[in-house]
């Protein structure tokens, strides 16, 4: 059985339009106009368990609606979802031992208070006996090397720490399901880092099935096997994170370190992207021109100290989709 | 001892536990402590608000001894006792956190997303932690504020220790009551995004028919009776009226079957009231 089973889910919202001016305003109060905005547009996908799996978008393409709907905070309007056997808006309470959420710009730490009396009420509140939750407790302040952390005040912390603590937090009770929303917005590159790399190997370790949403694409990279693109309420790409690479670019870079300071080069299909002395990086469309043939007419052109041939960013291939709406 | 023993229990071995109802009570419990830990670590708010309490205090005795003096009204109890229940009903505004405001923040922020897929149910929590925090300020409230208003008014209300011991402990169910009344104005933001409109409204009804300016008999009889009919009633002027030295007053017993009455109204209303908002959310930010 899957970790998570989505069956032609919809959520629309109904918000109000005001047209503006008084008399608009007056309008509206009397009479007012209200619009259905559609969030999700019938959307299907299953994840086993143990698969880590990334949620991209761009903004207002419903990626959060759809996590707050896999994890009982909103309701549909229509479809069936399935989380660790539950229906999540109906068993919420009960779902709630099988799943953690980290949301990147909320806090379920008590601010005044040291980290370890936030974790101490959450085992309470999953019902931990004290065994348990002091083995689990020292397991992951070693995983995530928080020990330093543990007794001071959570609005002394840096947001990197606060994040580490966040996500202690949701791993707490062994979920078997992890909701991550953005959960690195905000942080620096350092604590990104740091925030990935724990994440992964702590889903390693324990089986946790990952659903991570993130503008990030170094999250989706590093964490995940697999990505869901959602674009206007709907499912776009649906693919293993290494074939996004190779399935939706048509392009690689290729960066020239030259023994001459300058070369003049023109061929169909190549742009130059950045030229310094010895230094040169080409754009090269790969449907237009092969690599190897752009490399050949450059070392004709000079000798090479080195060449290196690079995929674009990820954050290009997305954009390149986004822009192109392509599936 | 025994709630000591129960605590221990749970706390050490909560899978020992067979009742599902004693296990949330725990957990419940759990949520009260650690929100009573962190209103005691706001040393600075916390003395402040009481200083403005005891200010506030200290006018209504003034204010209620000019009455007195000048003869305005003919009072049916001894002038001190006006202004020990002055005092009291004053404590009471002071006692209870301002639950709505955090509920408000909850659904404003979004944070409520964290809050919502917790194995216990949202309002009974934050609830929970509203009587934590009333815990800590009553601890300061019942000593240091009957203190001042015993040293400032200079003698025990007529009916002596029993008939303060009795009011405070009705004042401190009466204010879980108010923190029910908070919860259920704290959820409205739920549906209308803000529980400010729906507080004030209760704010008033309490203060008018609660009788926090005065002791409701001095009211019309109308709106004596009128208030009798409300939730307030037992908030404020049930457990104020026990220092007041008159025949007339309630007793115990019709004060206790007030506030049970309205506990289980309450309780009701708060549950079905938060099902339907909760059906109703959209979480902010996304």
């Amino acid at each position: 059985m899957s970790a998570i089973s989505v069956q032609n889910l919809s959520k629309s919202f109904r918000i109000k339009k005001q047209t503006p001016g008084f008399s608009g305003t007056l309008k509206s109060f009397f009479k007012p106009d209200w619009q259905d905005v559609t969030a999700l547009d019938n959307i299907s996908f299953s994840i086993e368990r143990g698969e880590r799996v990334a949620f991209i978008g761009p903004n207002g393409a419903g990626k959060s609606t759809t996590i707050k709907i896999l994890s009982g905070i909103l309701n549909p309007s229509q479809g069936e979802v399935n989380v660790a056997g539950l229906t999540p808006w109906e068993e919420r309470q009960r779902l709630s031992y099988e799943i953690g959420t980290v949301f990147g710009q909320r806090s379920q730490l008590w601010y005044h208070l040291p980290a370890r009396d936030s974790f101490t009420l959450l085992a309470s509140a999953y019902g931990l006996d004290k065994d348990t939750y002091a083995s689990r407790l020292s397991q992951l302040t070693d995983a995530f090397d928080i020990a330093d952390l543990l007794d001071k005040p959570v609005r002394q912390m840096s947001l990197g720490q606060r994040m580490r603590c966040e996500v202690v937090a949701s791993f707490l009770h062994k979920p078997a399901i992890l909701f991550l929303d953005e959960p690195t917005v905000g942080l620096d590159v350092s604590a990104k880092s740091v925030i990935r790399d724990l994440v992964y190997e702590t889903s390693i370790e324990d089986g946790t099935t990952i659903l991570l949403t993130s503008h990030d694409t170094g999250d989706m990279e590093r964490v995940c096997d697999r990505v869901i693109l959602i674009d206007e309420g709907q499912i776009v790409i649906d693919a293993p994170v290494s074939k996004l690479r190779s399935s939706y670019i048509s392009r690689k870079i290729i960066t020239l370190h030259m023994s001459v300071s300058d070369i003049s080069f023109e061929m169909q299909g190549v742009e130059i992207a950045e030229k310094a002395p010895h230094k040169m990086v080409l754009n090269v469309d790969t449907s237009q021109q092969n690599v190897s043939t752009v490399i050949e007419k450059a070392l004709l052109l000079a000798s090479m100290r080195d060449i290196s041939i690079e995929d674009p960013p990820m954050e290009d291939v997305l954009r390149s989709i986004y822009k192109n709406g392509q599936g | 001892m025994f709630c000591a023993l129960f605590i221990k229990m749970v706390r050490d071995n909560p899978q020992k536990m067979k009742s599902d109802y004693l296990k949330k009570l725990y957990v419940l419990y759990v949520f009260a402590k650690t929100s009573f830990d962190d209103h005691m670590g706001h040393r600075l708010r916390l003395f402040f608000r009481f200083v403005m309490c005891v200010f506030f205090m200290f006018v209504f005795i003034e204010f209620w001894r000019l009455i007195a003096r000048e003869n305005f009204i003919d009072l049916p109890f001894p002038i001190d006792d006006v202004c020990w229940y002055a005092c009291l009903t004053q404590m009471m505004l002071f006692l209870s956190p301002r639950l709505f405001i955090s509920i408000d923040q909850d659904v404003r922020s979004g944070d409520i997303s964290y809050l919502l897929i917790r194995p216990i149910s949202y309002i009974a929590m934050r609830v929970s932690e509203g009587i934590g925090a009333m815990s800590a300020n009553a601890l300061l409230y019942y000593t240091a504020g009957i203190a001042c208003v015993g040293f400032y008014i200079g003698d025990l209300p007529s009916t002596g220790w029993v008939g303060l011991g009795t009011a405070l402990l009705f004042l401190y169910l009466g204010s879980i009551l108010h923190l029910m009344y908070q919860a259920i104005s704290g959820i409205t933001a739920l549906w209308l995004q803000q529980a400010e409109a729906f507080y004030r409204i209760y704010q008033k009804i309490l203060i008018v028919l609660g009788g926090l300016y005065m002791p409701i008999p001095l009211y019309p009889d109308w709106l004596y009776t009128l208030s009798k009919f409300t939730p307030v009633y037992v908030m404020m002027y049930g457990p104020a009226q026990f220092v007041l030295g008159w025949d007339n007053g309630e007793s115990s017993a019709e004060i206790l079957g007030l506030l049970l009455f309205w506990f289980a109204v309450t309780i009701f209303l708060l549950g079905w009231f938060y099902r339907a908002c909760v059906s109703r959310l959209e979480v902010n930010g996304g």
